[in-house]
């Protein structure tokens, strides 16, 4: 007998007042058997009204940054016993028609966290030399120190099963979540597997990581990996 | 080698020495700082009065380090007393960051548990 696997469908967001009812719409258009959390990571606009008319919202006292957030929803995931957890972005990036992707991934061959790729089909994306250059980089080194090839290291698009909720609820990275837990996941022995999926442009606003950033960037995420992959050895 | 403080010296270093230790024991009894902290601060008065009390001392120290000038060794041992003070601090302030942000997150997931519960409650009481 096939059990139904409870589904917790987690949005971290920050000031998104403008895109998540968009999004929480779109969700609801798919019909997709989730239970839905909105974590708002201390707004200051009304990203909690808005997200609250629509599903259950945690809203957090003050802004602990994307990690912080999603820890938050690994936590209630844990709490009442999801078997599955899925991150999408509040700012509409991941389009909803694209979780079932992970899902039926998910069903035909489990892995303990299953990232949504966009490069897995089309390659490269385009954009600034500085940003390819760096997730260039970062990629490199993390085949290098980690032994695996995954081409979509920043995607926050990500399938997580009952083994990654656990050990991420417990420890979850502040700095750098997306690669740093992907790393943390396979030192830990949890199989990752990437699944090629579509995503959009950002709707409002603009990356942070842009400039002269995408450097300190680099270079800090590649120094958390050295130190994840030291720590197999001290 | 030979090396003698003056008699200003010695009542400078000694003023310091028992207002100093005066302060920090009072701050140690109030809670405002811990008994960790009450001796790494106060060798930075302690380690001076050593230089000005026993002179002797200090020039037998210094001979045995290697080091030509005693206070090489004043500096040396105050600037170690300092890195380990700041050490002590990344630690602590790390480990409030982390608690910090434990306490927002089960704070705030409580605070959604209890509104949820508040919800129901209506609820209940209807079908009763």
């Amino acid at each position: 007998m096939n059990v139904i696997p409870r589904i917790l469908l987690a949005i971290p967001c920050y000031n998104e007042g403008a895109n998540i009812s968009k999004i929480l719409q779109e969700i609801k258009e798919q019909e997709t058997d989730c239970d839905i959390i909105v974590v708002d990571d201390g707004s200051s606009d009304n990203t909690y009204f808005v997200a609250s008319q629509f599903s259950h919202c945690v809203k957090l006292v003050a802004n602990l940054g994307i990690g912080g957030a999603v820890q938050t929803a690994l936590k209630y995931a844990l709490e009442n016993d999801y078997d599955l957890f899925i991150r999408i972005d509040g700012d509409g990036q991941h389009p909803p028609s694209q979780i079932h992707v992970l899902i039926k991934s998910y069903l035909t061959s489990s892995a303990n966290l299953i990232i949504g790729s966009r490069f897995l089909l089309i390659g490269d994306f385009q954009s600034t030399w500085t940003r390819r250059l760096g997730i260039g980089v970062i990629r490199s080194a993390f085949k290098w120190l980690f032994g695996r090839k995954i081409t979509d290291l920043t995607s926050g698009f990500m399938l997580m099963d009952r083994k990654a909720i656990r050990l991420f609820s417990a420890e979850y990275p502040q700095d750098f979540p997306e690669p740093i837990s992907t790393a943390f996941a396979l030192e830990r022995g949890l199989t990752v597997r990437e699944v090629p999926v579509q995503m959009r442009a950002r709707e409002q606003g603009s990356s942070s990581i842009r400039g002269i950033k995408i450097f300190a960037y680099m270079v800090r995420v590649i120094g958390y990996l050295i130190l994840i992959r030291m720590g197999r050895h001290i | 080698m030979e090396y003698h403080p003056t008699i200003q010296t010695v009542i400078f270093v000694t003023i310091f020495l028992i207002v100093y230790l005066v302060a920090l024991v009072k701050n140690t009894i109030k809670n405002s700082i811990d008994f960790y902290d009450l001796i790494l601060l106060s060798s930075v008065a302690v380690i001076p009065s050593i230089f000005v009390f026993f002179p002797k001392l200090v020039v037998s120290l210094a001979r045995i380090v290697g080091v030509e000038f005693p206070f090489l060794l004043l500096f040396g041992s105050l600037f170690f007393i300092v890195f380990v003070y700041l050490y002590r601090l990344v630690i602590k302030i790390n480990q409030h960051h982390n608690r910090i942000i434990l306490l927002i997150q089960e704070f705030s997931l409580l605070i959604e548990k209890l509104q949820k519960k508040k919800a129901n409650v209506p609820e209940q009481k209807q079908d009763e």
